[in-house]
């Protein structure tokens, strides 16, 4: 019973979808309050439906309700709770389920907290939405129903959720990156708002900013979370693949960096309106190719999902209306959008547009390393080929270099002229910068490289600016403001963890047997003995380390026999200077084990500068200023009216 | 007014043409830092080439898997179960989903002697999933 | 910038776009061509030497040839399996055709007890405990079906289980058109 109430609200829940697509536009184009209203109100009953039909899921699996297919393949009697109710999203169906219950929280969201919008504008975006949920619904009924039943034959034992997701990154980390992603539609409906309605001044720049802010905060949560999980659960202490799918949430994570910052432009001086409204579409059209990549089965990885040709067909349908549609809009309506221009020299319309051409040349490399070995294939007529790791950090790497060259001088720049005093003083910071970089690497790690020099240089000018700026502005400091310098900030310290970590890294395979002990750069680990350990869904081979004669540490290799998957559980000693890594291998012979030990300075840094970008990002959003200017554009839009 | 718009115009065009630029480099950075997929015949007749990077598979055969005396040095044999096999010498820790009887990627150097010197080991994931390049494995050699 | 510059230049993301939608389209091409690898069709089923899973006695190719069989690779940890093993019992009841099973990489007491407790449809059951038939047969996971004439050639394969519509509309006919 309770799998078809799901499947019932799910139902109403697109229903109510096309009602709010209806009532929405309808109201837009006759800016009839009523319509719009009831539009609201539905967006209401969406979130509720699709809820309903996401817990119903959740205690299906709670029940172990092996009757429904999805829990059958995605759950047992022997998992813990936390992994049953995490199993959830772990496979296609319930992941995508989730996916349609994010689209209509973002739809509740801006329904609500957008009653300062003018009235066509909101009916547009609230149209919008809704035709982007009644896509996804459409494609979870008809293709991807979590809720459909195993009858007869019902299993007495389900086959288990994949182990290396039995983890709590794996928990938050895809919710943290459906909410990002979803979160770029709410931009795309703003632009296509836009281009419906031609107006586009600083006060729909200002309304946007505070959604694409949002969003890329959750999406930067989300990468970092996945960066970290495949740190330690993969066993090799590699944090980024340049995986296809990897890149596939990167791609949107760089273009939403870029219309962040055009945004600002388009608030504040009315430049770049095309632009802006350009790469509002674009970011989150890359969401969606991202959605086709990892979920049609093309590219196959870590994270991809399994193969089904139809589904892949419906996404591609849906990408193409979409993404095309809303292009096609673009190409119609754009021209009647006119910007602004007065710009001089190193103004900081300068920097931002230098800024969006560096990270659109980045996106365009990756998706040129990404989609390479699929063409190639295609022209060559089966030949296969990949693109490794090197190619990217060769094009990748040099380009952020210059980004946080330019990324420094961001404080100090103006509008429309910077005066090139102030780029003179800041100068005497960078070459201070370049000194303490050049001697730091060399007491802290013994070893000096260029990259980990340049990174550090630029990283320390950044904070150095950045700080004297927040110094100067303390009088009057704003959230956005903050917002900016702590962002700019977490950026310098992401990419000094980034450098360090790949220059310094320590490594060492060794095979060893209980009793013996390596030396690695000045820590001595000595192998106690293996012993064996169990728990209600695996067995597991743990060994006891001894650091230094002091620390313990225990990785395991554990054997999970319902999937005949043994994964490797790494032992981490986490630190905010370096982290201590061991990964057990294989048992070799006569008691001797394959063992890799790894010395990591910096790697948190990663994840650290990930995460305060990431809250800055949102802080930025709590401006009174948005509030208070957001009551001014009302009262001047009903005085036009 | 026409100043500006002139300056605007050289500002747009130095982007795009270094945008460009760096583009082409890249198409170009590309061509390095591909790696040609070959199966165990292409390895064995000489269509795979000797001392550049390349990935190989193929099915891990069963008992192949031999450790020297000392140290991680590890030799195996890959096959694509139509009698074409080639054995691989790998320095390292192998993946935890490693086995004998299950497909495996790996990438590295084929020397003249036709011994495949692996610098990293990839095995699929879990039960349902095959490498992609292993996929048409078994027709591959089709008569 | 005339307007007509101007228009083409917005029209460029649009183009970007189909370039873009072209080289997955072909990309998704490739990939749904290896799902169904269609080479084995009309191809001779690949010879085998493996013990049956009751019996323990050694069955080969011989052992299948004169009558058509409906092949289907089973495993007790496959759950896709029980959802397609009603059909299996009501196609061996009514006798349509003979069922040989393979039972594939898994524990012969799981198979065993799974056949007790579900109904045992085939008429014969192959042990392939390391998969090695599989391997020959392209199998990606259970379950999957081959029907083979009685001359032992692969005249049919399905990847996934069987459902009656495909019993009734991709089978069926096959079968008829033999008798």
């Amino acid at each position: 019973m309770i799998p078809e109430l799901g499947h019932f609200a799910a139902i109403l829940g697109l229903a109510s979808a096309i009602g709010i697509v209806a009532t929405g536009i309808w109201g837009a184009l006759h800016t009839n309050e009523s319509w719009v209203e009831m539009s609201i109100r539905l967006t209401k009953l969406q979130f509720g439906a699709l809820a309903i039909a996401f817990l119903l899921l959740i205690l299906c699996f709670l029940q172990d309700d092996f009757s429904v297919l999805y829990v059958a393949n995605n759950s047992n009697t022997e998992l813990p709770w936390y992994y049953k109710v995490s199993g959830t999203w772990g496979a296609h169906e319930g992941s995508f389920l989730l996916w349609t219950l994010v689209t209509a929280s973002w739809t509740l969201a801006v329904a609500l907290r957008s009653k300062n919008l003018p009235l066509d504008l909101h009916g547009y975006v609230l149209g919008t939405m809704g035709i982007l949920n009644v896509a996804f619904l459409l494609f979870l009924l008809a293709s991807s129903n979590p809720f459909e039943r195993l009858v007869p034959n019902v299993p007495f034992q389900g086959a288990d959720l994949n182990p290396i997701l039995q983890d709590p990154g794996q928990v938050i980390h895809p919710p943290m990156l459906y909410i990002g992603y979803i979160g770029f539609a709410v931009a795309f409906s703003f632009g296509v708002a836009a281009l419906c309605t031609g107006k586009l001044d600083s006060a729909w720049a200002r309304w946007t900013r505070s959604w694409v802010n949002m969003a890329w905060g959750f999406l930067t949560i989300g990468i970092a979370l996945g960066s970290w999980w495949a740190y330690y659960e993969l066993g090799w202490g590699g944090w980024w693949f340049w995986d296809p799918v990897e890149n596939a949430s990167f791609m949107p994570w760089l273009s939403g960096i870029a219309l962040i910052h055009s945004l600002a432009a388009t608030e504040k001086r009315g430049a770049f309106k095309n632009w802006t409204i350009l790469l509002a579409l674009l970011t989150f059209s890359m969401c969606l190719v991202g959605a086709f990549l990892v979920r049609s089965g093309v590219l196959t990885s870590v994270h991809a999902f399994a193969v089904d040709p139809q589904r892949g067909l419906f996404l591609l349908g849906i990408l193409v209306a979409v993404v095309g549609g809303a292009l096609y809009l673009y190409f119609v309506r754009a021209s009647t959008i006119q910007s602004r221009i007065q710009y001089w020299g190193m103004s900081r319309e300068i920097l931002i547009l230098i800024n969006n051409a560096l990270l659109v040349v980045a996106v365009i490399t990756i998706m040129l390393g990404t989609l390479y070995p699929l063409g190639y294939e295609w022209f060559t007529d089966g030949e296969k080929l990949s693109v490794g790791g090197p190619y990217f950090n060769r094009i990748f790497l040099p380009l952020m270099i210059v980004l946080a060259f330019f990324l420094a001088l961001a404080p100090i720049s103006q509008w429309k002229n910077t005066p090139m005093l102030l780029i003179k003083r800041s100068s005497i910071l960078l070459a201070g910068s370049a000194v303490v970089a050049l001697v730091l690497p060399w007491i802290l790690w013994k070893s000096l490289n260029f990259g980990v020099t340049c990174a550090i240089a630029l990283a320390l000018w950044i904070v150095t600016t950045h700080f004297k700026a927040l110094w100067r502005q303390r009088k009057s400091l704003t959230l956005g403001y903050l917002g900016m310098v702590v962002a700019h900030v977490g950026f310098a310290i992401a990419i000094s963890g980034v450098a360090v970590t790949s220059a310094f890294s320590h490594e060492q395979a060794a095979r060893m047997q209980p009793g013996e002990s390596l030396v690695l750069n000045e820590n001595t680990f000595e192998l106690v003995d293996v012993g064996q350990t169990q728990a209600p869904n695996y067995t597991a081979d743990r060994a006891h380390f001894r650091i230094n004669g002091n620390r313990n540490m225990f990785p395991e290799r554990r054997n999970y026999p319902l999937r005949q998957t043994i994964t490797t559980e790494a032992a981490i000693t986490p630190g905010l200077f370096r982290d201590l890594y061991i990964s057990l291998g294989n048992p070799i012979e006569n008691g001797s084990w394959g063992v890799r030990v790894q010395e990591k300075p910096l790697v948190r840094w990663i994840w650290l500068g990930a995460f305060v970008m990431a809250l800055a990002a949102m802080v930025a959003c709590l401006d009174k200023r948005y509030k208070r200017l957001a009551k001014r554009d009302v009262l001047k839009s009903v005085a036009q009216a | 007014m026409k100043a500006v718009r002139r300056r605007r115009m050289l500002i747009l065009a130095f982007l795009f043409c270094g945008g460009s630029v760096t583009v082409a480099l890249a198409v170009v950075a590309l061509q390095q830092y591909i790696n040609h997929f070959y199966l165990p015949h292409e390895i064995l007749d000489g269509t795979a080439p000797i001392d550049r990077q390349i990935r190989a598979g193929g099915m891990v055969v069963h008992e192949s898997v031999v450790y020297e005396a000392e140290g991680l040095m590890t030799t195996f044999e890959l096959s694509d179960l139509k009698g074409s096999t080639f054995s691989v010498r790998y320095e390292g820790l192998l993946p935890s989903l490693f086995r004998e009887g299950q497909g495996a990627i790996v990438i590295g150097i084929l020397n003249e002697r036709k011994t495949f010197i692996a610098n990293e080991v990839l095995a699929k994931h879990d039960e349902n999933y095959v490498p992609p390049e292993l996929k048409d494995l078994h027709e591959a050699n089709d008569p | 910038m005339t307007r007509r510059q101007w228009r083409i230049l917005l029209a460029c993301p649009l183009l970007g776009f189909l370039a873009l939608v072209f080289i997955l389209t072909i990309a998704f091409d490739l990939g749904r061509h290896d799902i169904h690898p269609s080479s084995l069709i009309d191809k001779p089923f690949p010879d085998f030497e493996l013990p049956s899973l009751r019996t323990h006695e050694t069955v080969n190719l011989g052992s299948l040839l004169g009558e058509a069989r409906l092949i289907n690779i089973w495993a007790s940890w496959c759950i896709a399996c029980r959802s397609e093993h009603g059909l299996l019992q009501q196609i061996a009841e009514r006798g349509d055709v003979s069922i040989v099973g393979v039972n594939y990489k898994d524990q012969r007491s799981d198979a065993v007890s799974w056949l007790f407790e579900l109904g045992d449809p085939f008429a014969m059951n192959i042990f392939d405990s390391e998969g090695d038939l599989g391997v020959d047969l392209g199998v990606y996971g259970a379950p999957e079906t081959f029907l083979v004439d009685a001359q032992g050639f692969i005249r049919y394969k399905r990847v996934g289980p069987l459902t009656d519509q495909i019993w009734q509309d991709e089978i069926e006919p096959i079968l008829r058109s033999w008798d």
